[in-house]
């Protein structure tokens, strides 16, 4: 036998492989490597070993931008697996009983992903302005004007805003990937169910949810991962230094602020000598936040497997 | 059947929740097609109140001024080819991952995603000389094949699926004499297809929005893609904002059909009968 | 089978298809494609027709885009042996993309001395200086010759137009409460109070965006510290007393609700919608914002903030749309030099006058319209606080971006005195 013959995954894997390689890997490990040099983008490099490394982990102003923006990400993070995944499960299971009117809610539940996101915070903006907002003139119509606010800049709940609109625009993303993994799992062992008497809900915790285990790992690996990169929201609401406080920073903004800071800035302003040897820097520590996060995934995954 | 009306009872409970959730999205998205019809001094000066007049003026301004047409096209040549490459790729990958055993499998998936970890921004100077030295500027193809490349979530995605897939088949297939390719696309893809089109869907959405590639490798106007149209409308919002309602109202239609046709396929399509255990 | 092998060669076609489609392309324009830079096709461009690509800031596309058309048909009516290839193509990531990859166009938009950007890139090589093309500055005021020069060479167009933050009032809601635009600081203070007595919110802010609450101290700084802000590009202290005024004047806005209650939780947007609504009698903001007001079927007046000592300041700040830099990598720097002169005429300065109304500070362009009229009606042009910090910092000591992320932050949220803050800056400032 050849040694392909005795290989056949090599053929499957070799086209994507390549391509991956070539024009995703390459690119990252290349541009990694600035983050042991001392570049401001434009001029020279300058090779400086993990002096960047130090510099990141040693001076505190550094440390406390970037714990504060570590923080941020988790809380995206945590609130997210909590609250969103189990309502984005409940949804595709009704989604996938056809409950009535089924068809509707597979669209409205999956259409805010095509708005771009400075036109979705603005419509929120018009929806929640103290001054011309539909929900505060809701709540003065309904006599409790005195709880009129501006709620998407209410000082102290930044990252909770953020959230909810991350959530209310991404519902459908998680959902549609449970709904698919839903459809996937055989009809005898729901079938199986049934004649065992089992109820709605029962159906769903004891029959799916534990063959969707690795479906939900992922996501939640997924989720983990966007919340370390998740940048639009947060830039839009809190402009480059991540709000009034950094009080909605988070790891990409911060990356940005570094690497790119002035760019968008109005008056102009200045580049600073190592803005991207110092923002490679972040982004690879970023990285090493991820990369240990799947590593511990794609263990458990496989434990999972085995034991099947 | 007993079924039915049981299930009719509990899930109305749960589907209260999907109807606060639908109804509200559908407000919002009414609420930005409402303002997209109104004259700009009108949504300046008086935001919140009666509307005095609408009308399509605005949209009428856009078609003739603007070559939507273009864009449009250009958008979806990029947003089919990718696809296509990204189910090809991805699922061939994954089936590899998922069906054999060999060594360093685990090394592999991570591997595959690496891609997801790195700020796209960081990257994109060595892929920008990449396409230079393979002449590829300017050309359609450079951002196709850079968008293809990023399977990182389709594949760890879809290797569980084909992890999980019984070996019987496999074993009946290859015992009746079909060739490792032949199993996989005639047997195992379509099997897979749920999970496949609800690949397609979100990445559809990720390629479709995808403004900083195009960006960055296609510099002439003729080849611009719709999400710089409507940023430009966007990065000025006070400005324009009649237009930024309008660009954004345009430039979600047709992919919303698209997504129609798409998830309708993912529940009443080819697999609804579920894998055959 | 053959039917999916068909689509897979069908794909394949159009990738081919498409890269060929740009192939064409480039060569249609033969100054975009390598082909070009053999030394034969330079010679020979006198005679040939020269095609520059010249990049346009994305950001502003929607404002640069009437005024370029324009000017680039007038460039090419006058040159018609060069043909421009304008593309809104430039933002940061293209720039760097196209810095650090050589693949800069002919021209492109720059900053000039607002950003150290085009310092650095003058320094790297990657802009050549244009002084052998002589183009005519003895139109220009100094502030906007000084915007093109790195180390006494100049590197971009002159700017035509400078910036400056200003007061825009809604004249209806004055004349409810016989109020005026205020001539002095005590007025002014005046015209607060009694909007404020009459439950009227007098200023609209964004609290919640980075620059919508630095504008007011923008504003103020000239009339309190225009002298320091002078000391300070040139190297010299600051005196603690008259920025500990100046702190205190920005802070008091704040205590006295001059913002409403509101304003912390309010972004840029959200402020301009305020005003816009009739909801808060003023607002701070740019002129470069005017068209929004413009827009509007409102009766809206604009003055520049009286100082104390009387005097109404404008703060520098040069408009960047029309400034333009030619790059070093370009086969055809004569053509490119002749289209950022070009940039820097009265011609092209009108056009843009004339498309967008900014505020001219060259004397022969006619304005648009009486509201250009009224911007220009400040007694004096203040230094610009965020850029006389810059002109202080070094690595270490970033005075501007501390204003901008802590002082005013504090300040606003009452966590610091003024003279807690200027403490916090002369900390800044003593860093090396």
């Amino acid at each position: 036998m050849s040694f392909l013959a005795k290989r056949p995954f090599l053929l499957f894997l070799l086209p994507g492989f390549i391509i991956y390689s070539l024009f995703v890997v390459y690119p990252i490990v290349a541009a990694a490597s600035i983050s042991f040099f001392r570049w401001n983008g434009i001029g020279p490099k300058t090779f400086v070993g993990l002096d960047n490394y130090i510099e990141l982990f040693t001076s505190s102003e550094m440390m406390s931008q970037f714990s504060n923006a570590l923080l941020n990400s988790l809380r995206i993070f945590v609130l997210t697996v909590l609250i969103l995944i189990p309502l984005q499960i409940i949804a595709a299971y009704l989604i996938y009983n056809q409950v009535k009117g089924y068809k509707f809610f597979r669209v409205a539940v999956f259409s805010p992903q095509f708005i771009s996101t400075p036109v979705i915070v603005f419509i929120f903006m018009l929806l929640l302005d103290s001054n011309v907002g539909v929900f505060n003139k809701l709540l003065e119509w309904i006599g409790l004007g005195e709880y009129v606010r501006p709620w998407l800049g209410l000082p102290g709940y930044g990252m909770n805003i953020v959230w909810l609109m991350m959530s209310w625009s991404g519902f459908g993303v998680g959902m549609i990937f449970f709904l698919g993994a839903m459809k996937m799992i055989s009809k005898e062992s729901l079938e199986a169910g049934y004649l065992d008497g089992a109820g709605f809900w029962k159906r769903l915790f004891s029959i799916i949810l534990p063959q969707m285990k690795i479906t939900i790992l992922n996501m939640i690996l997924i989720t983990y991962i966007v919340s370390m990169t998740v940048f639009d929201f947060n830039y839009i609401l809190g402009g480059v230094s991540g709000g009034v406080d950094h009080d909605v920073d988070v790891m990409a903004l911060l990356f940005y602020r570094i690497a790119f800071g002035e760019s968008r800035n109005p008056l102009g302003g200045n580049i600073s000598e190592n803005s991207m040897g110092l923002g490679s820097t972040v982004a690879c520590v970023l990285f090493l936040l991820i990369f240990v996060m799947s590593m511990l995934q794609v263990w458990l995954t496989y434990r999972r497997r085995e034991e099947v | 059947m007993i079924g039915v009306s049981e299930k009719k009872k509990s899930a109305t409970a749960a589907s209260v929740l999907l109807w606060i959730y639908s109804c509200f999205t559908v407000f919002v998205l009414g609420y930005m097609v409402y303002h997209s019809l109104r004259p700009k001094s009108e949504l300046l000066t008086n935001t919140f109140g009666i509307p005095k007049s609408l009308g399509f003026d605005t949209y009428i301004k856009m078609f003739t001024e603007q070559k939507f047409h273009r864009y449009f096209l250009n958008s979806t040549l990029i947003l089919g080819a990718t696809l296509v490459l990204i189910v090809i790729f991805a699922s061939m990958v994954s089936y590899a991952l998922g069906r054999y055993k060999f060594k360093f499998k685990n090394v592999l998936q991570v591997y595959f995603l690496l891609g997801l970890m790195f700020p796209a921004s960081l990257g994109v100077l060595p892929l920008f000389l990449l396409m230079k030295d393979l002449h590829l500027l300017n050309s359609y193809a450079s951002v196709i094949l850079v968008l293809s490349a990023g399977i990182s979530m389709p594949v760890l995605l879809l290797t569980d699926f084909f992890a999980k897939m019984p070996g019987e088949i496999y074993e009946s297939a290859i015992l009746d004499g079909a060739s490792e390719w032949k199993t996989f696309y005639r047997i195992m893809f379509p099997l897979a297809s749920p999970v496949i089109f609800s690949i397609c869907i979100v990445m559809s959405v990720q390629i479709w929005n995808q403004f900083f590639m195009p960006l960055i490798f296609l510099q002439n106007d003729s080849h611009k893609t719709v999400p710089l149209i409507v940023m430009k409308y966007t990065s000025n919002l006070m400005l324009s904002m009649d237009k930024a309602m309008v660009a954004s109202v345009i430039a979600t239609v047709p992919i919303l059909v698209l997504f129609m046709i798409f998830s309708e396929k993912i529940l009443d399509g080819v697999a609804s009968g579920g894998v055959k255990g | 089978m053959a039917k999916r092998r068909g689509a897979l060669l069908a794909l394949l076609a159009t990738i081919v298809f498409a890269a060929g489609c740009s192939k064409e392309k480039e060569n249609v324009n033969p100054a975009n494609s390598d082909s070009a830079s053999s030394p034969a096709a330079s010679i020979a461009a006198s005679a040939e027709k020269v095609t520059l690509k010249v990049w346009g800031d994305l950001i502003n596309q929607a404002i640069a885009e009437e005024p370029f058309k324009k000017i680039n048909e007038a460039f090419m009516a006058k040159h018609p042996n060069i043909k421009i290839d304008y593309e809104f193509a430039q933002n940061e990531d293209s720039l760097n993309v196209a810095l650090q990859a050589n693949t800069l166009p002919d021209a492109f938009f720059v900053q000039g001395n607002k950003s150290t950007k085009m310092k650095e890139m003058a320094k790297a090589g990657q802009i050549i200086p244009l002084d052998e093309y002589k183009i005519d500055s003895s139109r220009f005021p100094e502030e906007a010759i000084n915007y093109t020069l790195v180390d006494g060479k100049m590197y971009s167009s002159l700017p035509s137009f400078f910036d400056y933050a200003m007061i825009y009032y809604n004249k209806d809601i004055f004349a409810k409460y016989s109020l005026e635009a205020p001539k002095t600081w005590d007025d002014f203070l005046k015209t607060l109070d009694t909007l404020v007595a009459n439950g009227v919110t007098p200023i609209a802010v964004g609290g919640n965006g980075d620059f919508d609450r630095y504008w007011p101290i923008q504003e103020m700084a000239p009339a309190f510290i225009n002298e320091d802000m002078i000391n300070l590009y040139e190297g010299k202290p600051i005196d603690e007393a008259r920025m500990t005024e100046l702190f205190d004047a920005y802070r008091m806005f704040v205590d006295k609700g001059y913002y409403g209650k509101d304003f912390v939780a309010m972004d840029g947007k959200a402020a301009q919608l305020a005003f816009t609504n009739g909801k808060t009698a003023m607002i701070f903001d740019g002129t470069w914002n005017n068209t929004i007001y413009e827009q509007t079927s409102l009766n809206i007046g604009r003055f520049a903030m009286p100082g104390k000592d009387g005097v109404r300041y404008a703060q520098e700040g040069m408009n960047n749309l029309t400034t333009y830099a030619v790059a070093a990598t370009s086969k055809h720097p004569k053509e490119a030099a002749e289209y950022v002169k070009f940039l820097s005429s009265l011609e092209a300065a009108q056009i843009v006058e004339d498309a967008n109304g900014h505020v001219p500070i060259v004397k022969d362009i006619k304005p648009k319209g009486e509201i250009v009229a009224e911007f220009s009606a400040f007694d004096k042009v203040g230094k610009n606080i965020y850029h006389a910090f810059s002109a202080a910092a070094n690595e270490k000591s970033k005075p501007q971006d501390l204003l901008l992320t802590e002082i005013l932050p504090k300040l606003m949220l009452k966590k610091i005195t003024g003279a807690e803050a200027t403490q916090i800056l002369q900390q800044e400032l003593a860093k090396k």
